[in-house]
């Protein structure tokens, strides 16, 4: 074999191997080489690169025929990438940071609400489910109602504000209800020393005179950590359900109707799904952005059993339990053990 | 049926054909309008195989490397023959209309339906 021929067989046996081993990559090599000895062409052209990285993952997920195996297989991957990167976000997320003591709070409860003597402290140390049905960070807490009337909301949260910033605490954003120049409630968000301040305060009505209160709660930041284990838990749970299409693909090839039944339900679990995940990746970019979520409970809330993000994906659970039933009962195809091929790619058998 | 598809099928009738083959093949009898890359081409043949239109005819080892060889099955070759007389429904049809359009022919006037 001369140098050039040897240097164009192996640059069609890399491209050859995005198929799985055996004949079909075998001949596939074949019938490239024979064109390209045709046409003097010493490298794959980009057409036939993109050919073959097209139709390759189909052969790779067992159904080389299929249109619809890699995007069923790109599905399952986004929903096994949401459920990992959940479950490392919540390893990062739970830990035993001291949340600030009686005394901390007293401190913090002069700077925001000046006057409230003893201000009603209820602690939760680790996340817990609300009366609501909604996981909640673990904090502590109090509400007050407005010791003197308060009647200009945004002066008085100005210099709260400006209190905050005073004591080393940096402002984060805020956000109000009602409209922008008649607000009927504001909520202030601060940090410091790896903790999260958030302040509300809240008219009982439209108009000043009808008196109001103050929400004041400290919860630990997301740990700095969690944001990088969230996408490589979304990435390695990716990767695990993309072969475990694979898996399911190749145990059921010989059960065509079984097949068509996990498509649908792989795209009925995406569909109900969707909205969840959806949310969840904002509320991640919102921690990528800014280091915090506005959200009371963590990105990971619905893995909290009693959270009512849980019974969201009631729909998504079941469907998935129906799906794994049914590759379990499909008895996967004879002889599934393959022998490797008597004529392959190797090198040495291209002469 | 897709035109590769039909391509592949067509290809196929006079004898069985290996994966290059079938490319020179079809892109001969396409008049080159029709240009088979390997990875469709199997792609197409592995389905082609799932519907029961085409198989293995015999496998060969040239040189080390393997060379298949596909044939048309009883089906396929049905499959063929009703597509192409699917075809050329469309096409009496189509010059059926188009010569009642033409100068000399008569009124100009197309009954459609």
């Amino acid at each position: 074999m001369s140098p050039a021929t040897a240097a164009r067989y192996r640059r069609y046996r890399l491209l050859a191997r995005a198929y799985p081993p055996g004949p079909r990559r075998a001949e596939l090599l074949d019938t490239m080489l024979m064109v390209a000895e045709d046409t003097g062409r010493r490298r794959p052209s980009a057409r036939e690169v993109v050919n073959v990285l097209r139709h390759a993952p189909r052969a790779r997920l067992g159904r080389p025929g299929n249109r619809l195996v890699v995007p069923i297989a790109a599905l399952v991957a986004i929903l096994s990438g949401f459920v990992s990167a959940s479950l490392a976000a919540r390893a990062y997320g739970e830990s035993d940071r001291p949340l600030p003591s009686t005394a901390q709070m007293t401190a913090i409860a002069n700077l925001v609400t000046p006057g409230v003597e003893d201000p009603p402290l209820q602690r939760h140390e680790q996340v817990f489910v609300n009366g609501n049905g909604e996981a909640q960070f673990g904090q502590v807490r109090y509400q007050v109602d407005h010791v003197t009337p308060v009647p200009d909301l945004r002066a008085y949260d100005a210099e709260v504000a400006d209190r905050l910033a005073a004591d080393g605490w940096r402002l984060g954003p805020l956000v109000y209800s009602g409209h922008a120049d008649q607000r009927t409630a504001e909520f202030l968000t601060a940090t410091k020393d790896g903790w999260l301040l958030t302040f509300g305060n809240v008219y009982q009505a439209l108009e000043p005179e009808g008196g109001g209160w103050f929400e004041v709660s400290v919860r630990r930041i997301e740990p700095a950590g969690m944001p990088v284990g969230f996408a490589a838990g979304g990435l390695a749970g990716m990767v695990l359900g993309w072969f475990l299409t694979g898996w399911a693909s190749r145990r059921t090839e010989q059960h065509p109707q079984a097949s068509g039944v996990l498509a649908l339900l792989a795209i009925i679990a995406a569909g109900t799904s969707a909205p969840m995940i959806s949310s969840v990746v904002q509320d991640y970019l919102t921690i990528v952005d800014q280091g915090f979520t506005l959200h009371e409970g963590p990105i990971w809330s619905w893995t909290v059993p009693g959270d009512e993000g849980l019974l969201l994906l009631a729909p998504t659970i079941l469907v998935t339990v129906v799906a794994a039933a049914i590759v379990a009962l499909c008895r996967p195809p004879h002889g599934s053990h393959r022998r490797r091929p008597a004529t392959d790619d190797r090198p040495g058998l291209a002469t | 049926m897709r035109e590769p598809t039909f391509w592949i099928l067509t290809a196929l009738v006079d004898q069985p054909r290996h994966g290059y083959g079938v490319i020179q093949q079809v892109t001969k009898l396409s008049g080159g309008e029709t240009r088979l890359l390997a990875a469709t081409l199997y792609a197409a043949l592995d389905r082609l195989a799932a519907e029961g239109l085409v198989e293995v005819d015999r496998e060969e080892a040239v040189d080390g490397r393997l060379r298949r060889y596909y044939r048309l099955t009883d089906s396929g070759g049905a499959a063929l023959a009703a597509e192409t007389q699917r075809l050329s429904r469309k096409v009496a049809t189509a010059n059926r209309l188009l010569d009642a359009l033409r100068p000399g022919a008569g009124p100009a006037t197309v009954a459609f339906g």
